[in-house]
């Protein structure tokens, strides 16, 4: 394997990191540019889409290298998107041989997580707050607080599963949908919708949200276009997941929620 | 105005659970994240009085300039105090009463709930792209 080569296989290991810890596509184009001309390779092609990066370089003879890199899931890890961040910053600057880099990109992979139980309880916290935000009293506050930590325990299970993104969020939704449910009808909490809305706000995709129009806008149409389809999937999945329930238990009742 | 303060409490509060959930590990910033989140809220409420709509947009332009300027400040990616930042605003709600007028068979208040859960997704990701594209050309600027 040639120098160039090797900056290449790490330029993509670095884009496709940033990727998949949450990073923006175009931060992605953008560090790898930097950092590719940075080490002395002009005018590198770069193509970024959620699922895909493609990046093609020729060396000084003449002769191009093409890597892919295909990105299956994407999870939020705001620490680790900074310190890919900074390490790309630094690359950039002092210029460490291509080995160091690829070990402190390992080491940055390996950094700490919370433990899974304080994963739930932040799950639980997040949904009763929300449930409280949006109207809800301090009686739906505990159902809400469950309803939350199920739906950790839930989309932890489906991922291990393998299961898609459609499918694990009906199957969370429709758990909120049930606790809320029992809880309205055992008469424990009086605002079952403040329970549900607190609690499917863990898989309300607020992040597409927030990325769609800045990837349009920038011109990536692609990348926003894949947002908007994946933003549409998700909320009808939660729309389907709570609202099967509901209608059960309303055909049942007599419309008695 | 109490109502203000505890309702910008408990979005604070809730914006901390979701920090934990994207594995942001500095208490500094995991703070100035949720205070994005709960000044989102209280100038949300501030403005709701003249239209929701122009709340969303205000507040999501606020949120938006916050994020960039504690990104510059604290040195970190402006996503991070972002997406924690909106989160307040993003239509959890809506989609509840979409689906929930549906179900009920419910036509107008369903068309009505759709169409603002949908303008409230849309005026998010404008108000975002805004602030995000002015301060770009800024530091392009800058730079030059």
């Amino acid at each position: 394997m040639n120098e160039t080569e090797k900056i290449l296989k790490t330029a993509s290991l670095l884009g496709r990191r940033i990727l998949e810890s949450g990073g923006e596509i175009y931060r992605v184009e953008d560090s790898m540019k930097r950092f590719l001309t940075a080490y002395g390779i002009e005018k590198p092609q770069i193509f970024a889409i959620p699922a895909t990066i493609i990046t093609t370089v020729c060396d000084g003879d003449g002769k191009s290298y093409t890597v892919t890199e295909r990105i299956e899931s994407v999870s939020l890890n705001m620490d680790r998107l900074d310190k890919f961040n900074a390490l790309c910053r630094l690359a950039c600057l002092e210029k460490p041989d291509i080995q160091t880099v690829n070990k402190e990109i390992e080491k940055i992979n390996r950094s700490e997580l919370f433990d899974s139980k304080r994963l739930i309880l932040a799950y639980g916290i997040a949904s009763r707050f929300f449930c409280l935000f949006w109207g809800g009293t301090f009686k739906d506050f505990i159902p809400a607080f469950i309803a939350g930590m199920l739906t950790k325990l839930v989309l932890d299970f489906m991922n291990k599963a393998e299961a898609n993104l459609f499918f694990s969020n009906v199957c969370g939704a429709r758990v909120i949908a049930a606790v809320a449910i029992v809880s309205h009808l055992s008469g424990f909490a009086g605002n079952m919708d403040m329970i549900i809305i607190g609690s499917i706000m863990n898989l309300v995709p607020g992040v597409a949200i927030t990325n769609i129009m800045r990837d349009i806008i920038r011109g990536d149409v692609i990348t926003g276009t894949t947002k908007i389809a994946e933003v549409l999937l998700t909320a009808t999945a939660i729309a389907i997941g709570t609202g099967i329930p509901i209608a059960l238990v309303r055909a049942l009742t007599g419309g008695m929620i | 105005m109490t109502d203000l303060f505890r309702s910008g409490l408990y979005a604070f509060l809730a914006c901390l659970g979701f920090c934990i959930m994207y594995n942001i590990r500095e208490r500094k910033v995991r703070f100035a994240a949720c205070v994005g989140g709960a000044l989102m809220w209280v100038i949300y409420l501030l403005i709701e009085p003249y239209g929701a709509l122009y709340g969303v947009f205000f507040s999501s332009l606020a949120v938006a300039l916050y994020s960039e300027t504690m990104a510059r400040v604290l040195k970190k990616p402006a996503t991070v105090f972002l997406i924690v930042g909106i989160l307040p605003l993003v239509p959890g709600g809506g989609i509840y009463y979409t689906m929930y007028y549906c179900i009920q068979g419910n036509m107008q208040m369903f068309v009505e709930k759709l169409f603002s859960t949908v303008a409230t997704a849309g005026l998010i990701a404008v108000a975002v792209s805004f602030s995000t594209s002015a301060f770009r050309i800024s530091d392009k600027i800058k730079r030059k």
